[in-house]
């Protein structure tokens, strides 16, 4: 688990530009994505697992990996926080 | 002893350091990366040797923990209402574009058009089958229907008799005039060649 944990962060980064590690992002959310389709019609799955793929590939795209805060800077924030309610 | 009098110290040092920041420790994002005795022994490195390496190295840790949250929690979000999107969607074209045979006949709300298809050329009916005795005609499964056309005529019959007309081994005696040990004898044989059947074609 952890070596994967250690990489989402990395595999995130680098499917924007690079399709294998998208793949790799799709199968391991896979599960989720099998799930999902149990909330619908059984006709409606194949088209369903289609348009949830590309929405994931859209999301991933659409996120801004470098937001995500370190740990200093979260201490940081607390303590403006502090600050502030003082 | 020196080492024993050292640990004590950094311990200390970082049970200090905890209390004073005592708001961000409480947070549940921290006590959880906290919760791994990896990160922790981490962080109490960093504390005590506050490095620039120990410092980048906290930071890369966590950054990959709560990344791994929120990206997660963002993906599996997005995913469910997509999901749930599409599911009402789909519906509502359905509801208003129904396929000839699925729509309702006259007022009612119930019956469809397909409820009234039958076919008349079918040589499986399911009424004769429903009339008939012969326990044979009400096996769905192939391995089954096997297992019992090795049955003798007998066993069949005590079959007939117990399971589709529901008798016990004692009414199925008095219908066939023999006592009801034999019928049980019977009964439990014919089960247990279905079963070795069934066990050995597996």
């Amino acid at each position: 688990m952890s070596s994967v944990d250690v990489s989402l962060y990395d595999l995130v980064k680098k499917s924007k530009h690079n399709k294998r590690a998208m793949k790799e992002l799709i199968d391991l959310f896979e599960p989720k994505l099998k799930k999902s389709l149990s909330l619908t019609q059984y006709g409606q799955r194949e088209d369903l697992e289609q348009e949830l793929k590309c929405t994931l590939i859209k999301s991933v795209q659409r996120y801004n990996v470098d937001t995500i805060p370190g740990f200093w800077e979260l201490k940081e924030q607390f303590e403006n926080l502090k600050i502030v309610l003082n | 002893m020196g080492n024993f009098e050292e640990t004590d110290y950094y311990s200390k040092k970082y049970e200090d350091y905890i209390s004073n920041n005592e708001a961000f420790f409480n947070n549940k994002l921290i006590q959880g990366f906290l919760k791994n005795k990896e990160n922790q022994s981490l962080l109490m490195d960093t504390i005590c040797h506050p490095s620039e390496n120990n410092r980048n190295l906290l930071d890369k840790t966590f950054k990959n923990f709560y990344f791994n949250i929120r990206f997660t929690s963002y993906i599996s979000t997005a995913l469910y209402f997509n999901t749930i999107n599409f599911d009402k969607r789909h519906r509502k074209i359905q509801k208003r574009h129904p396929l000839i045979v699925d729509k309702p006949i006259g007022d009612s709300e119930v019956e469809t058009f397909k409820e009234q298809i039958c076919d008349e050329k079918a040589e499986i009916k399911l009424d004769t089958i429903l009339q008939s005795k012969n326990i044979k005609d009400y096996l769905g499964d192939p391995a089954l229907y096997e297992a019992v056309k090795t049955l003798t005529e007998k066993q069949i019959e005590i079959l007939n008799l117990a399971y589709i007309h529901g008798l016990s081994d004692t009414e199925i005696g008095i219908k066939l005039k023999k006592s009801q040990q034999t019928i049980s004898k019977t009964h439990k044989k014919a089960i247990r060649i279905i079963s070795n059947y069934l066990t050995k074609k597996e």
